[in-house]
C-alpha cells in the first residue's frame, strides 16, 4: 500500500517536473525566437540609419571598392557588425568584407531583400552563422542593397542564456564541421557534439539527455537546410535535486511507517496472533476429546473466549460423564446394570474365586399389581440401597433388570452368611407408611469351579439357570449344578431346532392302534411324534412338545402333524383302507376359531370323510381361554369330528370339564391303568370312572395298558377303547397299516 | 505648369526653325502598359539619316534658354526636366526650410549644400544621361533631370502628349523614358514626313505616388520609407 502510494506520487511528482522542464524549454524557445526578431528589428533599424547617411551613400556613389569596403567596414563597426556586403539594385555583389561568397551566398542574401518580414535569417558562411540584415541604400533612388552581419557568437548565446535562463548552443555543421557556440562549459559541449546527429531529430521536439542532465529543444535557424541549428539545455540539475530530494523524502516516510507498522504488527502478533494460535490449539485438542490446560493471559476479548471453551470444554467433559453414568448404571437404583456388571465382572474375575449371586423378588409382578408401580420402583431403590448397605458388602453390586440383582463376593460368602444376609434383606421395607415385606429367590454359581474369566456369559447364564432352579424347586437359594446348563443349553437348542427340524423331515409320525376290545378291531389309531435329533438323538415328545408350548411354537407342530396325518390318511384311503386317525391338539390351536373348517377344508380336498379325523385335547387347553376352547369343541362336534379328552383323572377339575367340554370319548391316564390287575385301588377308580364316563354317554379308551389281563378286566368293565403296548406299541406308517391289516383280518370281530 | 512652359519653348524654336526649313511634327500620345494617359514621359528623337542636309542654320539650343528644377513646398518642381546636353539648370530654393539638393548620378554629380533661395551658379549638365536629383535633409524629395544628346524631345504632361514641332523629316529613333519604368523600353524608329505625324507610345510602369510634401513634424518618417524599389538607369 505504501508502495503503491509513494510510487504513484514519484512517478506524478517526475511527470510534473518534465512537464515543467518542458515547458520551461518551451518558453525558453519561443523567448529565444523572439530575442532573434527583436535583434531583427534593432539591427534593420541601426542599418537604415547607416544607411541613410550622406556620407555613407556619397561614398556608394563613388562606385570605387576601396572607398565602398572602407565606408562599409567604417559604418559597419558603428553598429558592431561581424560582416558587411554591398549589393547592386540587381543582385550583384558590389563589396563584400566577407571573402569568397559564392553565388548561391550572394542569391541567398539578394533574397533577403525581397520579403523583408519582421522574422530573421541566419546566414551560414564559413562555419559560422551570421544574422544578416538589409536596408536599401537610396540616393534618392535605390543604388544599392547595404547588408550587414552579426555572427552566433558567444556574447548572443549568453545574451540568450541571460534572457531566457537556459543555456544555449549554436551549432553550425556542413558536411566536414561541425562548430559550436554555447554557454555549457566544455565537457558539456563535447557531448553534445558527439549526438550531433540526433539534434536534427529534435527540432521543436524536447529530448533527453543532450547533454546529459540537460532536457534540450532545437529549432533551426536556417529554413533550408539543417546545418544552423539553436539547441536550448534546460538544465535538469536543479530538477533532479528536487525530485531527489522528494524521493528521499518518500522512502524515508516509507520505511518509517513500514518499520512503524511492522512493529506495531509483531506487537499485535505477540498479544493477539499467539493467543488466537493458543485458542485454536486448545479448540482443537477439546475436539478430539483431550483435556488441555485452560489458557490464561490473553487480552480480555480473547480471554473471554478463551474461557467459554474451557467451560464448553468442562461441560463437555461432564456431559460425557453423564452419559458414560448412565450407560453404565441403572436409572432407577443407581446400581450398575447389566452392561456395567458384565464389563466389571470381567476386570474383577482376574481372580477366580467367589460366589455369583443372583438375587431375585418373588412375584415381584403380583407385587407391582397391588402397590402400584411408584411404590414398586420406591421398593426396588429402597432394596437397592440396602443390598449396599448388608454386609458381607459385595464386590458388586448390579441390577439385570425388572427385579433380579447381580452380585459378587470376593472372598465368597459361605451358606450362614447368605441366610443372614437374606434374614436382613427380607426385612419389611416401609413404603408409603405401609410395611412390605418382600421374599426372595437366589441362584449362586461358585466361581472356583473352573470357569473361565474370559466367559462372562456363562457364569451369568449359569447363575440364571440356578435361580430358575430355585424358582422351580421353590426353593430360596439353588446352587448351579454341574449340567444344568447343559440341560439348560439342550432345551435351547430344541426350541431353536424344532422349525429346521420340521422342515428338513426330522420329526415323523407314528400310530399307536386303539382297538376296540368290545368287537376286537381295530378302527383307528392315535397319532403321536417323534423326533430324532441330529445331535441330541431321540427327543421324548414330552420334552420338545413342552417347551414347544412354553416358546410359542406348539402351533408349527400342530400344524405340521396335521398335514402329515391327513396325507397318510388319504394315502391310506387310496389304498382302500379307511380308518380314524386321532391327533393331539394344544391349548393354542384351541384357541383359533379358524381350526375347524380349515380341517373340514382340509379333509374335502383330500377327500377324506369327516371321520377320518378326531382329536384329543388334554383338560390343561381349556384353562385359558374357555369360552373360546368351547366355542371351538363345539364346532368340531358340530363338523362331526369326534374328540377326547386326554389324561383323565390327573387334572385338576376333570369332572367339571367333562360337563364342559362337547366331548365323545375320555382316555383315562395310563397311571390307573398300568397295575389294573394288581393294584385294587386302581381298579376301583376305573371301574367308577368307566361308569362315570359311560353314564355321560361317552366312549372310554384306557392308556397304557401293557398286559392281556388288563385287557380282560377293562372288556368286563365295560371299557371301549384299549390303547397300549399290549397290543402294539406306536409304529410307523407303513408298519402300522401291516400290523392294522393283520389284526383286522386276524381278528374278526365277533 | 513648368511643362507648359517648356512646351511653349519647344513650339516657339520649332516655329524659329520651321521658318527656313521644311519641318514635321510630331505628335505623341504617352500611354502606360495598362492603356492610361501617362505624364512625365521623355521622349526623345535620334537622327539616324536626315532627308535633308540641315540648313546653315545652326540649331542651337539656346544654352540661355532657361531651365529650372525648383524647390518649392518642399518638393522638386518639375518631377521631370528634360534638357538639352549643356544646359544649364537653376535649383531656386523657394521654401523657407534650406534644402541639400544633391546626384550621384553619372551624367552629373553634385551638391548644393544646405542653402536657401537661389545659388550664384546654375548646374551645367554637360553629359547626356539621366540624374537622379534628391535632397538629403529631406529623404522624400525626388526628380528627375533628363540630359538629352539630341534636339528633339520633349516630356509628355498630363494627358500624356508631347507635340515636337520643327523637326526635319527623316528618319529618327524615338528613345523613350519614365522614371518608373520597369525595364528600358525598346527604343523605335520612324520616318518623320513633312507635316503631322502621329505616334502613340507606351511603357510599362510601376505605379508610384509623385514625391509630396509630408505634414510637417516629427513622426512622418515612415512615409519616407514606403518610397522605395525606384530604378536608376
Amino acid at each position: 500500500m505504501q508502495l503503491t502510494t509513494a510510487l504513484f506520487v514519484l512517478s506524478a511528482t517526475q511527470r510534473d517536473f518534465r512537464q515543467q522542464q518542458t515547458q520551461n524549454l518551451k518558453i525558453g524557445s519561443n523567448v529565444f525566437v523572439e530575442m532573434l526578431s527583436n535583434r531583427n528589428k534593432q539591427l534593420n533599424q541601426s542599418l537604415s540609419l547607416l544607411s541613410a547617411d550622406f556620407g555613407f551613400k556619397r561614398a556608394v556613389a563613388t562606385g570605387e571598392q576601396d572607398t565602398i569596403s572602407s565606408v562599409l567596414a567604417n559604418h559597419g563597426r558603428r553598429i558592431n557588425a561581424d560582416a558587411a556586403i554591398l549589393l547592386s539594385p540587381q543582385g550583384t555583389l558590389l563589396s563584400s568584407s566577407l571573402q569568397g561568397l559564392t553565388k548561391a551566398n550572394i542569391d541567398e542574401l539578394f533574397a533577403l531583400t525581397k520579403n523583408r518580414s519582421t522574422t530573421f535569417e541566419i546566414f551560414n558562411y564559413d562555419h559560422s552563422s551570421y544574422q544578416f540584415v538589409l536596408q536599401p541604400v537610396k540616393a534618392p533612388t535605390l543604388i544599392a542593397w547595404v547588408g550587414m552581419g552579426f555572427a552566433m557568437d558567444k556574447n548572443v548565446a549568453d545574451q540568450a542564456k541571460t534572457i531566457t535562463g537556459i543555456d544555449i548552443s549554436f551549432i553550425n555543421q556542413s558536411a566536414d564541421r561541425v562548430e559550436i557556440v554555447s554557454t555549457l562549459p566544455t565537457a558539456q559541449q563535447q557531448d553534445v557534439l558527439a549526438q550531433m546527429d540526433q539534434l536534427d531529430q529534435t527540432i521543436d521536439v524536447v529530448s533527453d539527455d543532450v547533454p546529459l542532465g540537460y532536457l534540450s529543444t532545437t529549432i533551426a535557424l536556417d529554413n533550408n537546410s539543417d546545418n544552423q541549428l539553436a539547441v536550448l539545455h534546460q538544465s535538469n540539475i536543479k530538477w533532479q535535486q528536487n525530485y531527489d530530494a522528494l524521493r528521499n523524502n518518500m522512502l524515508l516516510v516509507f520505511a518509517i511507517t513500514c518499520l512503524l507498522a511492522f512493529m506495531i504488527a509483531a506487537w499485535f502478533a505477540g498479544g493477539l496472533t499467539k493467543p488466537i494460535y493458543g485458542l485454536v490449539n486448545f479448540a482443537r485438542k477439546v475436539g478430539q476429546g483431550e483435556n488441555p490446560p485452560p489458557i490464561k493471559g490473553a487480552p480480555a476479548e480473547l480471554q473471554v473466549l478463551a474461557n467459554t471453551l474451557s467451560i464448553m470444554r468442562e461441560n463437555i467433559e461432564s456431559r460425557k460423564n453423564d452419559l458414560v453414568y448412565q450407560s453404565q448404571h441403572d436409572n432407577l437404583t443407581g446400581l450398575y446394570n447389566r452392561v456395567a456388571a458384565k464389563q466389571l465382572l470381567s476386570q474383577l474375575l482376574s481372580k477366580m474365586h467367589g460366589n455369583l449371586v443372583m438375587i431375585d423378588i418373588k412375584n415381584f409382578r403380583h407385587l407391582n399389581n397391588i402397590i402400584g408401580f411408584a411404590n414398586a420402583d420406591d421398593l426396588l431403590v429402597l432394596f437397592a440401597s440396602r443390598l449396599e448397605s448388608l454386609s458381607p458388602t459385595a464386590q458388586l453390586i448390579s441390577r439385570l433388570d425388572g427385579d433380579s440383582f447381580l452380585l459378587l463376593f470376593q472372598p465368597g460368602i459361605d451358606d450362614q452368611q447368605l441366610d443372614n444376609y437374606l434374614r436382613l434383606l427380607t426385612q419389611p421395607f416401609a413404603i408409603q407408611g405401609s410395611k412390605i415385606t418382600v421374599n426372595v429367590r437366589v441362584g449362586m454359581v461358585d466361581l472356583s469351579r473352573g470357569y473361565d474369566s474370559n466367559d462372562i456369559d456363562t457364569l451369568i447364564r449359569h447363575a440364571e439357570i440356578a435361580l430358575n432352579q430355585a424358582r422351580m424347586e421353590s426353593l430360596s437359594i439353588a446352587t448351579y449344578q454341574q449340567g444344568e446348563d447343559e440341560r439348560y443349553l439342550r432345551e435351547l437348542m430344541i426350541i431353536r431346532d424344532l422349525p429346521i427340524a420340521l422342515s428338513q423331515g426330522q420329526l415323523h409320525l407314528v400310530f399307536q392302534p386303539k382297538v376296540d376290545i368290545q368287537t376286537n378291531h381295530c378302527h383307528g389309531a392315535e397319532t403321536l411324534i417323534r423326533w430324532l435329533h441330529p445331535e441330541l438323538g431321540f427327543i421324548p415328545p414330552d420334552e420338545f412338545i413342552r417347551l414347544a408350548e412354553n416358546s410359542g411354537n406348539i402351533s408349527i407342530i400342530s400344524e405340521w402333524v396335521l398335514n402329515t396325518t391327513i396325507k397318510q390318511l388319504a394315502k391310506w384311503q387310496q389304498q382302500g383302507i379307511s380308518l380314524t386317525v386321532a391327533i393331539n391338539l394344544s391349548a393354542h390351536d384351541l384357541t383359533n376359531p379358524q381350526l375347524p373348517l380349515d380341517i373340514e377344508q382340509l379333509l374335502i380336498s383330500n377327500n377324506l370323510p369327516i371321520t377320518a379325523l378326531s382329536i384329543e385335547v388334554t383338560e390343561g387347553a381349556v384353562m385359558k381361554d374357555a369360552q373360546t376352547v368351547i366355542a371351538v369343541l363345539q364346532q368340531f362336534r358340530n363338523i362331526g369330528i369326534s374328540i377326547a379328552i386326554d389324561d383323565f383323572g390327573t387334572g385338576h377339575s376333570s369332572l367339571a370339564y367333562l360337563k364342559l367340554l362337547p366331548v365323545n370319548e375320555v382316555k383315562i391316564d395310563r397311571s390307573f391303568i398300568k397295575d389294573i390287575h394288581t393294584d385294587a385301588t386302581d381298579l376301583m377308580i376305573v371301574d367308577t370312572s368307566i361308569r362315570l364316563i359311560k353314564g355321560l354317554n361317552l366312549s372310554v379308551v384306557a392308556e397304557g395298558v401293557e398286559s392281556a389281563e388288563g385287557i380282560d378286566i377293562l372288556r368286563k368293565l365295560n371299557c371301549d377303547i384299549i390303547q397300549g403296548y399290549v397290543y402294539s406299541k406306536p409304529l410307523k406308517a407303513d408298519d402300522f397299516i401291516v400290523w392294522f391289516q393283520q389284526f383286522n383280518q386276524s381278528n374278526v370281530p365277533f | 505648369m513648368p511643362m507648359f512652359r517648356f512646351t511653349t519653348c519647344l513650339l516657339w524654336l520649332t516655329y524659329i526653325i520651321s521658318a527656313s526649313v521644311t519641318a514635321a511634327t510630331l505628335t505623341v500620345d504617352v500611354t502606360d502598359a495598362q492603356g492610361n494617359m501617362l505624364s512625365d514621359s521623355v521622349v526623345e528623337l535620334i537622327s539616324t539619316a536626315p532627308l535633308e542636309a540641315t540648313s546653315t542654320t545652326e540649331i542651337t539650343l539656346p544654352a540661355t534658354a532657361h531651365y529650372e528644377m525648383r524647390q518649392q513646398d518642399r518638393v522638386f518642381y518639375p518631377f521631370v526636366l528634360a534638357v538639352p546636353e549643356g544646359a544649364n539648370v537653376d535649383f531656386p530654393n523657394l521654401d523657407r526650410t534650406r534644402h541639400h539638393v544633391y546626384s550621384f548620378s553619372e551624367a552629373k554629380q553634385f551638391e548644393l549644400k544646405l542653402y536657401v533661395g537661389t545659388t550664384a551658379d546654375p548646374i551645367n549638365f554637360d553629359k547626356a544621361g539621366l540624374v537622379a536629383i534628391g535632397c538629403n535633409i529631406h529623404d522624400y524629395m525626388q526628380a528627375f533631370i533628363y540630359v538629352a544628346k539630341s534636339p528633339y524631345f520633349s516630356v509628355s504632361d498630363a494627358s500624356g502628349k508631347i507635340q515636337l514641332t520643327d523637326v526635319p523629316p527623316g528618319e529618327y529613333q524615338v528613345k523613350i523614358w519614365h522614371p518608373w519604368q520597369i525595364v528600358a523600353p525598346a527604343s523605335s524608329s520612324i520616318i518623320l514626313n513633312d507635316g503631322a505625324n502621329q505616334l502613340a507610345l507606351s511603357v510599362d510602369i510601376e505605379h508610384q505616388n509623385k514625391p509630396s510634401s509630408p505634414p510637417s513634424g516629427f513622426g512622418a518618417s515612415d512615409h519616407a520609407s514606403h518610397m522605395m524599389g525606384q530604378h536608376a538607369k
